[in-house]
């Protein structure tokens, strides 16, 4: 399995997180906090990032403005008061999650303990 | 950091166009992506061309495509109930006119029908806009505008049904259109930054949703009238359905030109504010009917048609160049029309402008406009114009 099918299932929490943290960010300006964030292990692609911004947007979590740099239309996204919410819910269970999942992965006893839970 | 030039932004973005990106908030987004990368790149010394091939490259065919699919059924899944009022108001626009084209009864009632749920479908998408989006401003000009619009299909309203007080409805509600309109052309111009003006913001996310609305009323209308002229039986005169659409189109080219400015720092000149103002002025009035003499009205419609159609094309980027024979078209027919009924020229050069071919040919240009907002939305306001005076 890639790292991007990892990211796929945590992307929404990914961008709820950067976007608690600062205000607002641009689309590039998520990726590039991503990439610089993990050391350039994720960049995220277009076909990625776009169609989650547009669904949380769909869903009311993010709200958009639209200012004018460099004479191009820069589109900001931040969190509104229901994502701000989830924000916090979706952090703490991914949280939770890796937790979990760090437990099972270094999980380092003998396999003769399965055995002995099935004996007593 | 180095800046791309106008004319490199230019070709990024018809590198997209040719990607199959049509949807101009999300062409707009992947521009100031991809121009922020080669920005990035020049900066550790690529040349343009390198940096555009660096980009590019690393993007897959159709790669855009799909993105505009998720991204649309994105947004086609949010069935509000506003969505539902106004496919409700659609199918009773055009039932009202099957009605009155079959000569049936209830037409009448049909269109009240239609016209209430038009109201209770913009009441609904401007109410749960203003609550959503509370940090931005300029939600009483929201209001003005709903009110304003509510007010006159009330006015109308009780005008099918013979009811006293339809004209001063309709005066009130066309003065609090023009009055907001005016003021939000102005605050477009002077603090043109499309950070934070509720109206625009709320335009652009309905505007797929518009577009259908009038483009689904249009055709059939457009269909029937060919038939009729092709069977030379008794077209349809004058219909409200036409008369909800040159309405809502106007507004709908109006709020085009107001965020083409907040977007397009070039667009920002006195021409450009003088005829965005008349614009509102001349597509308001006619609305009044009656209490606006009638050659009065016809000056003002003549005017509109001039005004708007430069403006559509001063509105676009690049249009294609064949496109402005098509503004001057729907130009000269309402000179031609005007001076008619003033009766400057023979009223035998009815024909002369009003005729299958130059139906066809302005039907036509809603297809060679379909990706130029502005001057389609001003060939809907030409072509339904068309179908309202072709029997008057």
């Amino acid at each position: 399995m890639s790292k991007n099918e990892f990211v796929k299932g945590t992307l929404k929490t990914i961008i709820l997180k950067l976007l608690a943290q600062d205000k607002q960010m641009y689309g590039y300006e998520i990726t590039q906090r991503v990439a610089q964030l993990s050391k350039d292990e994720i960049r995220l692609t277009f076909g990625a990032l776009y169609p989650t911004l547009y669904k949380l947007e769909a869903d009311g979590l993010l709200i958009t403005t639209t200012e004018i740099v460099d004479n191009r239309a820069r589109k900001y996204y931040s969190l509104t008061p229901a994502g701000r919410k989830l924000a916090k819910v979706k952090i703490s269970e991914l949280k939770q999650f890796t937790e979990i999942l760090s437990a099972i992965l270094d999980d380092s006893s003998k396999p003769g303990l399965t055995m002995k839970v099935w004996a007593s | 950091m180095g800046k791309l030039t106008d004319s490199q932004k230019d070709e990024l973005r018809k590198y997209l166009v040719s990607q199959g990106l049509t949807f101009k908030p999300l062409l707009d987004e992947m521009a100031d992506h991809m121009s922020c990368e080669m920005e990035e790149r020049m900066d550790e010394g690529r040349s343009f061309r390198e940096s555009f091939s660096d980009v590019t490259t690393e993007i897959s065919d159709n790669h855009f495509q799909q993105i505009q699919k998720q991204v649309m059924d994105t947004i086609n899944k949010r069935f509000t109930l506003a969505r539902a009022f106004s496919f409700l108001a659609l199918g009773f626009l055009i039932i009202s006119t099957l009605f009155k084209i079959m000569h049936l009864q209830y037409a009448g009632e049909v269109l009240l029908l239609a016209f209430a749920f038009l109201a209770v479908s913009l009441l609904t998408a401007s109410l749960t806009g203003i609550s959503r989006n509370r940090e931005k401003k300029g939600a009483a000009v929201v209001v003005a505008i709903t009110l304003g619009i509510v007010a006159l299909l009330i006015g109308y309203g009780f005008k099918i049904m013979h009811l006293a007080g339809a004209d001063n409805i309709i005066l009130g509600a066309v003065c609090v259109l023009v009055a907001s309109t005016l003021v939000n052309t102005v605050y477009v111009f002077q603090f043109a930054t499309g950070k934070g003006n509720l109206l625009t913001f709320l335009h652009e996310k309905y505007t797929p949703g518009i577009e259908r609305f009038f483009f689904f009323l249009l055709l059939p209308l457009v269909v029937y009238k060919i038939s009729t002229i092709l069977m030379t039986s008794e077209g349809l005169p004058g219909n409200m359905a036409l008369l909800v659409i040159i309405f809502g189109s106007g507004l709908q080219f109006i709020a085009l030109c107001w965020r083409t400015t907040e977007k397009d720092l070039s667009k920002r000149d006195t021409m450009t504010l003088a005829a965005t103002m008349i614009s509102c002025v001349c597509l308001l009035l006619p609305f009044l009917g009656p209490l606006v003499p009638i050659d009065v009205r016809m000056v003002i419609i003549m005017l509109f048609n001039v005004v708007a159609g430069w403006l559509a094309y001063r509105m676009e980027h690049e249009p294609k160049r064949f496109v402005w024979l098509l503004v001057v078209l729907g130009q000269v027919v309402f000179i031609g029309w005007g001076l008619i009924r003033f009766g400057t020229i023979p009223a035998s050069f009815h024909s002369f402008f009003f005729n299958l071919p130059i139906l066809v040919i302005l039907t036509t240009g809603l297809l060679f406009t379909r990706k130029e907002g502005t001057l389609r939305a001003y060939m809907v306001i030409v072509l339904s114009s068309y179908l309202f005076e072709y029997m008057m």
